[in-house]
């Protein structure tokens, strides 16, 4: 499960980082841990990091902004925000700048472990989300230009009456197309063009 | 004076000289050379010879009174007793003053009077019987003994209305003198008291002490500000301040003590309820700062309780595989000391917040200011704030309350947090000198924006604040504390910007 897939601690208090790291290697995850943010985005970890769980407090750049930095720099792997008693307001900012999950201080290790796994399978998910989308981007570049404007028609739900007369072609012609492109595509249905049309798109 | 006689009976004889041999020569000359009167009367008492220095002492000339009777040198009622005793003396021979001498008073010409000593001798010429009185002015011995007992009197007075006990002793340890206050205070009587022991009024536990107060005395010491024990007449103690002085005889001899001792129990009392008052005061001010700093010491609990809970978690995990025991045990290890460390700062909270009384004992400045550190630091770290602290070695021990000179050291240290809290540069430097043998000394900087004038002047009074959260009385029960371990504490802007904070106390780790 969690065979080449990297956790990433980020506490600026070497105790609860160090102990958050035993937790998490006696559960077979593989980590690293990071004293600051700033250590953090400097190593190449960064590019690596399948979960990132960050001490919302710590000097310098706190939990938060490293969230904002990870936003801006287009990082999408899931974020676990530990916080303190009375941080409640920063851990609501957290969720809203897209952490997956706020755990507070002291907490269960089991609750910490359930979390981390789901970030994993989130990211694991969205790791292959993002290689089904590559691949179906492949597949949209087989296309000719007239074929692209056929498949736009058909993922917009038109009929093949209504494809040929915007594209102002006859509805054989549409017929045509559209069986080069499921033969493209190698699928047999409709249904299976449309889901590799809004998979290209999805990551844009 | 028996063997002086007159030269004559007349006057002429003596005062004309004429016709005087070498003896009447010396005898007058021994009558106006005399610094006593001296008069010569009659068997019936008339004046037959007046010198000199009777003319000074009572303003007549002797021609006014030879011939009268003497006994207009005398007030009443010596003038009407006179010729009484004269003939007393002349019907029974019984002698009343005659070869004796005694003190009587003199009537001057202007009518007032005068102590004199007055001794008479009684001789014959011819059968004839005579009086020879030689008088000695004591107007100027009564005078000073007059003022002598006046100012003993006022001494006495004095002695007698003073509000502290007075009395004195002599080097057995036996009371001499016992003042009114002494009879007040301690309950006994001069009549009690004079010839017994002091040892009466002095609790068994102090004779010793007694012993070498005296042993000290007898060496010509003084001694002052001695406090002890006394105990009153009804066995209840009473405590006094000591001042002790010898006394000596005409000879330089020291014989005896004389004690001074002022009643303090009152003042002992005031002074310990004002140290309550101040210790209350000082534990209400803990409470609010602790209460502001609950969410940061909540947030510095949660670590260790967190890395203990993970450390926990961790080896159950371990242990439920095979083999993790081995793992496990260095994480149990781990987690005992987390919990160490948790312990710790519940101790220093409990310690801080706790009410007691004020409580000196000797200290290390340096141990102080790093327990301080510890819980005034909580949270800063997070804010960005870098601190510096920079401890001197081999600096003198104090005498001080712990828990209160660590309260002056958070409350500076967390006004130094805030003043900083809206700036680019945050750093608090706390350190420790030795300004002097006898003085160790602690700052506390920061790199806020300083302070204004008008803050600076009122910094230190009570309820004066710039914050939105606290009493305003941080500062002032700071000063208060300095100022009861007899020390001083101030502010300075220094060169590079900010605030610094300095107090200074005495070194010294007895009371």
């Amino acid at each position: 499960m969690s065979d080449a897939q990297l956790v990433c601690v980020v506490d600026d208090d070497e105790s609860v980082r160090l102990s958050l790291r035993a937790l998490l290697e006696a559960s077979a995850y593989t980590v690293n841990d990071f004293d600051s943010a700033l250590r953090f985005l400097a190593s190449d970890a960064l590019g690596r990091c399948d979960c990132l769980v960050v001490d919302v407090r710590m000097p310098e750049m706190n939990g938060l902004a490293l969230q904002e930095e990870l936003n801006r720099r287009g990082r999408v792997f899931p974020v676990i925000v530990i916080t303190g008693h009375g941080d409640v307001p920063l851990a609501v900012r957290a969720m809203k700048a897209g952490a997956l999950d706020f755990i507070e201080k002291p907490f269960d290790g089991e609750v910490m472990l359930a979390s981390v796994g789901r970030a994993l399978e989130v990211s694991r998910a969205t790791r292959d989300e993002a290689a089904e989308a590559r691949a179906a981007k492949d597949l949209l570049d087989l296309l000719t230009p007239r074929e692209r404007n056929v498949l736009e028609q058909l993922v917009a739900g038109r009929s093949n009456k209504v494809a040929a007369y915007e594209l102002g072609i006859s509805p054989r012609t549409v017929e045509i197309h559209r069986a080069r492109i499921m033969d493209k595509f190698n699928v047999r249905s409709l249904s299976e063009v449309v889901r590799i049309a809004l998979t290209a798109t999805r990551f844009g | 004076m028996r063997e002086a006689r007159p030269a004559g009976k007349g006057q002429s004889n003596v005062k004309s000289g004429a016709g005087a041999n070498r003896h009447d020569v010396l005898l007058r000359a021994l009558l106006e050379t005399a610094v006593d009167g001296i008069v010569v009367i009659g068997e019936l008492g008339a004046v037959q010879i007046f010198n000199s220095a009777c003319e000074r002492l009572f303003g007549y000339d002797s021609g006014e009174v030879e011939g009268r009777n003497v006994s207009m040198l005398m007030p009443e009622p010596y003038r009407s007793a006179h010729d009484g005793y004269i003939a007393h003396f002349r019907d029974t021979g019984e002698k009343r003053i005659i070869g004796i001498g005694r003190e009587v008073r003199g009537l001057r010409k202007d009518g007032s009077d005068f102590p004199m000593y007055l001794s008479v001798g009684e001789g014959h010429i011819d059968g004839e019987r005579f009086f020879v009185g030689i008088i000695h002015d004591l107007s100027a011995i009564r005078e000073e003994q007059h003022r002598r007992q006046a100012a003993d009197r006022h001494l006495a007075a004095i002695v007698e209305s003073s509000d502290d006990i007075i009395l004195s002793m002599d080097l057995a340890g036996r009371v001499t003198t016992w003042n009114e206050a002494a009879t007040r205070i301690y309950g006994y009587g001069p009549h009690e008291m004079i010839g017994e022991l002091i040892d009466r009024i002095i609790p068994a536990d102090r004779r010793n002490e007694e012993q070498e107060i005296l042993d000290l005395i007898c060496k010509g010491k003084k001694i002052s500000h001695y406090e002890t024990a006394r105990l009153r007449k009804d066995g209840s103690e009473v405590l006094v301040s000591l001042a002790l002085s010898p006394i000596f005889d005409a000879g330089g001899r020291i014989i005896g003590a004389a004690k001074i001792a002022r009643d303090v129990t009152e003042e002992r009392r005031r002074e310990a309820e004002t140290a309550r008052l101040r210790a209350a005061l000082a534990h209400a001010a803990r409470l609010d700062a602790m209460g502001q700093l609950s969410a940061s010491l909540a947030h510095e609990l949660n670590q260790p309780l967190a890395a203990t809970m993970n450390y926990a978690n961790a080896a159950r995990r371990l242990l439920a595989t095979k083999g993790g025991g081995e793992k496990a045990a260095p994480l149990l290890d781990k987690a005992v000391a987390q919990v160490v460390r948790a312990g710790q700062i519940i101790q220093r909270l409990r310690s801080f917040v706790e009410k007691r009384e004020f409580a000196r004992a000797r200290e290390d400045i340096n141990d102080i200011v790093r327990e301080a550190v510890a819980l005034g630091y909580v949270g800063m770290a997070d804010d960005g704030v870098v601190l510096r602290t920079e401890l001197a070695d081999g600096l003198p021990p104090i005498y001080a309350d712990r828990v209160q000179i660590q309260q002056v050291l958070v409350n500076l240290l967390r006004n130094a947090g805030e003043a900083m809290r809206d700036r680019p540069v945050r750093l608090l430097s706390v350190s420790t000198y030795g300004p002097g043998e006898a003085l160790v000394g602690v700052t506390v900087a920061d790199s806020g924006p300083g302070l204004p004038q008008e803050v600076a002047e009122q910094l230190f009074k009570p309820f004066v604040t710039t914050k939105e959260q606290g009493m305003g009385v941080g500062l002032s029960i700071c000063r208060t504390i300095v100022e009861a371990h007899q020390g001083r504490i101030w502010t300075s802007a220094p060169a590079g910007g900010g605030t610094a904070f300095h107090f200074e106390l005495p070194a010294g780790g007895e009371p």
